[in-house]
């Protein structure tokens, strides 16, 4: 019984201890089983799916950064800079990494002047890119990347800075660097470049540093566009322009040179201009490029299909006596044309040198309509020159069927035909370039980056549209308008010139508005053997409205000036019919070259020095710092001889410049750059007072003053 | 009192399951010893206790590495100093290996005379904490104890408490284990007790997971199966009741059944993103990229994941299989205890930190829903850390046991033969 029980006890004991090693068998497999099942779900994570992991994982610290092209150049005949680019900062946020919203809002809205909630809309989106501020003054750059935000993205980014010359025909850009009007417009694409991209890599603090062994893509820059335009010759155009539109109190005012052999434009100007480099200056009428963009009637000046045409045709000669009639009269189907002088009976020469209306009438009709419409055709007269220019309009020159009784004597003295400026200083090109049409071009190459021409243009002759000898007495013709004629004060020192007045009622809205005219010379010389035309074209003059009076004292004013800065070729071409007596002018027009000064406050001193070296000039400070230029010795746009010694008046970093007399925008800059908090009083666009003195020290974010003109 | 008996217990007998009657047959004992054992007892009994050490020293190595990477980051921007976390971290190791080699020499039998005193302290400073959340002394949750630096989890030091105290009365009900009134009640409503107070404080998780483990303990000490499936059955409800109070657990939940709102599943997204992106062999030391912004608490909650994006699939295997290294030893040291209240103790210890690690493990790489645990010797942490050194202590003390007994026995025998060499030779066992 001992036994049995002692038996027992071991039983239950042996039993328990094997339920003891059953249950520890049981915990220890579970937790041997827990561990596997890790082990197996980290297969499945880092093994199996890791690649679907690693692809989120870069998703999410990785990212592109543009890298933006620089937009191609637009340079002028001489590789002078119309149009550059200069990379200015804005600043960008990625909301989700930004980990101060609030503070970061608050620092923008403390010195961009804008509510913070402005900023904390901004923070709060759900893209991972928004912009807080774009084309950021240096200083004010500086403090905010001082601050080191996570989250908040520095960027520098490409600025257009524009020469303001032919503004209207080089267009300008919108805040995206897209071009939105004239040329920029027209070669967006090729002057955009590529942008490329960098992969960036971003830690989870938010700072980023580039992505080491990523593709990345360079950025192609964009191409520049070379122009037939020379900036000298462009900036007395318009120098000039807006000076007579000045005075003969013009709406505005158009302008085009052209090289008459090869159809080259070596200016095109608009007036009134507007600042490219500040938007707001700007109208939609202003930008307009008036010379292929608008249509007139041109009134006189197209008297040159009817007399090239009656001549080619031999019809009549210029010694030919025509009847200009005593009273200046003359009735036609219940219509009166009237001339400005009566001239009675007289030559062709001189009926064309006075501008006779009624003459043009009478010889129009012998030439007869079918020949007329023929010679205006060929004139290009009804249909675009091909110019190359966003916005060319074709003009009007109705058919023949289209005609009414009085059509042809009228259109002979230039009306019922809607003309562009482009249009008829082509057709005077013709017949300076002895009766061949030649095609007119701005665009001279376009060069990518790495130098491959992708477009050009060569002379190209269009048509032949009349004899050579037409043209050469044709030229007599109009030799006698400058000489003897209307066109007098067209007149260039020891120059012959030919060309032609002309002043039309302007057609509003389809009526002749009393009072509104047209005015407009177009001519070129040498007479004899022509190189530049010129049209000067003033529209609404309220001085005086004949072309005598208003468009042909620009051109004299005009070809005078620009005869110092042509390449030297073209000068020898029109200097050796100079008449002998002219022989100094020869001389000082031998010796000496000019270049307009270019405009170079605001930059920085190697900016300028580099700006000043393209245009043939050269420098000297006239202090020693190293700050931005505040000041010129001589005027911008002013001429000086090559190679001139321009003074630059450079400011301290730390002392407040004297920016009276200064352009609005560049003032603002400088004062900018140097850190001043600029308040500016008065929408003019030059300084008249400033609230700091000059050389006083400059204090971060003082306020400074600026009144401008009115 | 079983313990006692072991001491007094004349035979050198390496293996010593049963202390709790005096009536075993030592025959049967020694005849299973002698069949089973190839490799002495002797050696490898000592070896886990070693072997061990050696695992915690190299976890708390790898812990160091990682919480220096994936708190750089944090420390510079939140205290502005990148070695932060690690200087202190170094510091809690130090601290650790202190207190694992003191309590390692310590007589573990000595805090079962005290765990029931420990354990109502600890259940003390839990209602503490929890009285002052109700006057409003303490906002959000109630978890710290302390002042200033000196601060640690009262969870960390109730769970051991409850371990410790669990030990104890299984040891002391071992006779009557399967019975519900007197072993399963008084066991079970300590368990709820204190886990219901940490719940409150509130730390759902961590009392979930204190339960879970003495539920463990509980099974391990042999109480009826029955009453502990009808406890979980009837803890189903409670602890549903629970999760749906808070709105972050009904969250989390939902996350980890895939129904979650992006928010929610954020941590375990950006720590999947972490581990998946580590691969095979990790980005390596020092290149998580998780780390700073996208994984919060990485140096803590979510540590597994920046190892794993460092180390790899590699690495993060390998600190498993460190883990399931301790586990073993600690069972082989439970298993081999000398007497019982050692075995559970041990039992406790190994589970807690085995539970631990693996619920960190798994959170990290959902496999469990997310619960703030820490993984032991590697996150950052010095209650945590000094805790879990304070039961890596406790294990090494029971591993030493039999060489405790062995020399004190010798001591006492050569104290017969010699009276002042006994002296010398004491000291020398206390100070090993």
């Amino acid at each position: 019984m001992q036994e049995f029980r002692e038996h027992k006890k071991q039983e239950a004991q042996e039993a328990r201890k094997r339920e003891e090693t059953i249950r520890f068998g049981v915990v220890l497999g579970c937790l041997l089983l827990f561990a596997v099942a890790i082990i197996g779900k980290l297969v499945m994570v880092q093994i199996v799916e890791a690649h679907e992991y690693q692809k989120r994982a870069k998703r999410q610290y990785e990212y592109q950064v543009p890298l933006k092209a620089m937009r191609g150049q637009i340079l002028d005949r001489n590789g002078r800079q119309l149009a550059t680019s200069l990379s200015v900062r804005s600043f960008a946020a990625d909301p989700k990494v930004v980990a101060n919203a609030d503070t970061v809002a608050q620092t923008f809205s403390m010195l961009f002047d804008k509510p913070k909630s402005y900023y904390l809309a901004k923070l709060k989106e759900k893209s991972r890119f928004v912009w807080l501020e774009r084309h950021v003054p240096a200083s004010i750059a500086k403090q905010i990347s001082e601050k080191h935000f996570a989250g908040v993205i520095e960027m520098k980014e490409v600025s257009r800075r524009y020469e303001n010359l032919a503004e209207q025909v080089i267009g300008f850009i919108d805040s995206d660097n897209r071009g939105i009007s004239g040329l920029e417009k027209q070669f967006d694409s090729l002057l955009a470049g590529k942008d490329g991209y960098m992969m960036m890599q971003r830690t989870a603090t938010g700072y980023a540093f580039p992505a080491i062994g990523a593709k990345q893509e360079e950025a192609i820059n964009g191409a520049s566009v070379e122009l037939t335009i020379d900036t000298d010759v462009q900036a007395i155009v318009e120098d000039e322009l807006s000076k007579g539109l000045e005075n003969v109190g013009a709406s505005a005012g158009i302008a085009i040179v052209m090289d008459v052999q090869t159809g080259e434009i070596l200016a095109m100007a608009n007036a009134p201009e507007f600042d490219a480099n500040k938007k707001s200056t700007y109208t939609l009428e202003a930008a307009r490029n008036h010379a292929v963009t608008d249509v007139f009637e041109p009134g006189s000046t197209f008297k040159l299909v009817m007399a090239t045409a009656s001549l080619d045709l031999g019809i009549i000669k210029p010694d030919d006596k025509v009847d200009g009639t005593l009273a200046g009269k003359w009735k036609i189907k219940d219509r009166t044309i009237t001339d400005h002088e009566a001239l009675g009976k007289t030559t062709f020469r001189n009926a064309i040198a006075h501008s006779s209306n009624i003459v043009a009438a009478k010889v129009g009709l012998e030439i007869g309509k079918e020949k007329f419409y023929d010679y205006a055709k060929a004139f290009g007269f009804g249909e675009k020159t091909g110019v190359g220019l966003i916005g060319e309009v074709s003009g009007l020159l109705k058919p023949t069927s289209q005609w009414s009784s009085i059509s042809l004597p009228w259109m002979a003295h230039g009306y019922e035909v809607l003309v562009t400026p482009i249009q008829m200083i082509c057709a005077y090109a013709a017949l300076a370039n002895n009766g061949m049409r030649m095609k007119p071009f701005v665009v001279q190459r376009i060069v990518s980056a790495n130098g491959e021409v992708l477009y050009y243009n060569k002379a190209e002759a269009v048509k032949r549209v009349m004899k050579k000898e037409t043209a050469e007495i044709a030229r007599e013709i109009f030799k006698a308008v400058v000489d003897s004629g209307t066109g007098m004060t067209a007149r260039i020192e020891g120059i012959s010139v030919a060309g032609k007045t002309g002043t039309a009622q302007l057609l509003t809205n389809g009526n002749y508005r009393s009072g509104n005219y047209v005015s407009s010379f177009v001519g070129f010389y040498p007479a004899q053997k022509p190189v530049i035309a010129t049209l000067v074209m003033m529209i609404n003059p309220t001085k005086g409205y004949y072309g005598s009076m208003t468009a042909a004292p620009v051109f004299a004013k005009i070809n005078s000036k620009i005869l110092s800065v042509l390449e030297p070729e073209m000068r020898d071409e029109i200097l050796q019919f100079a008449a002998h007596k002219e022989s100094a002018v020869k001389n000082f027009l031998d010796t000496t070259k000019t270049v307009a000064v270019p405009n170079v406050c605001g930059l920085s001193v190697e900016e300028a020095k580099e700006i000043l070296r393209v245009h043939q000039l050269d420098f000297k400070k006239e202090n020693d710092a190293r700050g931005v230029v505040v000041a010129q010795g001589i005027a911008p746009e002013s001429r000086v001889n090559v190679w001139t010694k321009v003074p630059l008046t450079i400011a301290e970093e730390s002392k407040v410049p004297s920016l009276v007399g200064l352009r609005a925008d560049r003032a603002i800059h400088v004062a900018e750059q140097l850190g001043l908090n600029v308040q500016v009083q008065g929408n003019g666009s030059k300084v008249l007072a400033q609230s700091l003195k000059a050389g006083s020290e400059v204090k971060q974010d003082a306020p400074f003053i600026l009144t401008m003109s009115n | 009192m079983n313990g006692g008996f072991i001491i007094d217990h004349t035979e050198p007998k390496p293996l010593q399951h049963q202390g709790n009657s005096g009536d075993v047959d030592e025959t049967s004992v020694l005849g299973k010893l002698a069949e089973g054992n190839i490799i002495p007892k002797k050696t490898f009994e000592s070896l886990a206790g070693k072997l061990l050490l050696l695992l915690v020293v190299l976890l708390m190595c790898i812990g160091v590495l990682v919480v220096y990477s994936s708190g750089a980051g944090w420390g510079a921007k939140k205290f502005h100093n990148e070695e932060y976390f690690l200087w202190r971290q170094l510091l809690f190791v130090v601290l650790g290996l202190g207190v694992i080699f003191i309590v390692g020499a310590i007589d573990y039998k000595l805090f079962k005379k005290f765990s029931k005193a420990i354990l109502v302290v600890s259940a003390a400073l839990l209602a503490m904490l929890l009285a002052m959340k109700a006057v409003g002394a303490i906002e959000g949750a109630a978890r710290w104890i302390g002042y200033g630096r000196f601060k640690f989890q009262a969870s960390d030091l109730a769970k051991y408490a409850l371990i410790m105290h669990l030990a104890t009365m299984i040891t002391e009900k071992k006779s009557h284990i399967k019975d519900l009134y007197r072993a399963y009640y008084p066991m079970i409503t300590v368990v709820f007790g204190i886990a219901g107070l940490v719940a409150l404080e509130p730390n759902f998780s961590t009392a979930a997971v204190i339960v879970s483990i003495c539920f463990i303990v509980l099974f391990l000490g042999g109480v009826d199966l029955k009453h502990l499936a009808l406890t979980a059955l009837a803890f189903v409800p409670v602890a549903a009741a629970f999760a749906i109070a808070a709105p972050y657990r009904v969250a989390r939940l939902l996350t980890f059944v895939g129904e979650g709102s992006d928010k929610a599943s954020y941590q375990i997204e950006q720590a999947l993103i972490g581990l998946g992106n580590g691969g095979v062999f990790g980005l390596g030391p020092g290149a998580s990229k998780q780390r700073e912004l996208f994984l919060p608490a990485s140096y803590n909650d979510f540590i597994f994941a920046v190892l794993g994006e460092e180390y790899g699939f590699i690495g993060a295997t390998l600190i498993i299989l460190l883990f399931v290294g301790i586990l073993i030893c600690g069972v082989l040291i439970a298993r081999n205890a000398m007497d019982d209240y050692g075995k559970y103790l041990a039992y406790g210890v190994t589970v807690a930190i085995g539970v631990y690690a693996f619920v960190n493990a798994a959170v990290a790489c959902h496999l469990v829903p997310t619960t703030g645990l820490p993984m032991p010797f590697v996150s950052y942490g010095g209650s945590a850390a000094l805790f879990n050194a304070f039961g890596v202590g406790l294990l090494i003390s029971i591993s030493r046991e039999k060489k405790r007994q062995e020399k004190k026995k010798a001591t006492s025998a050569e104290m017969n033969v010699e009276d002042s060499e006994s002296k010398s030779s004491m000291k020398q066992a206390t100070d090993s």
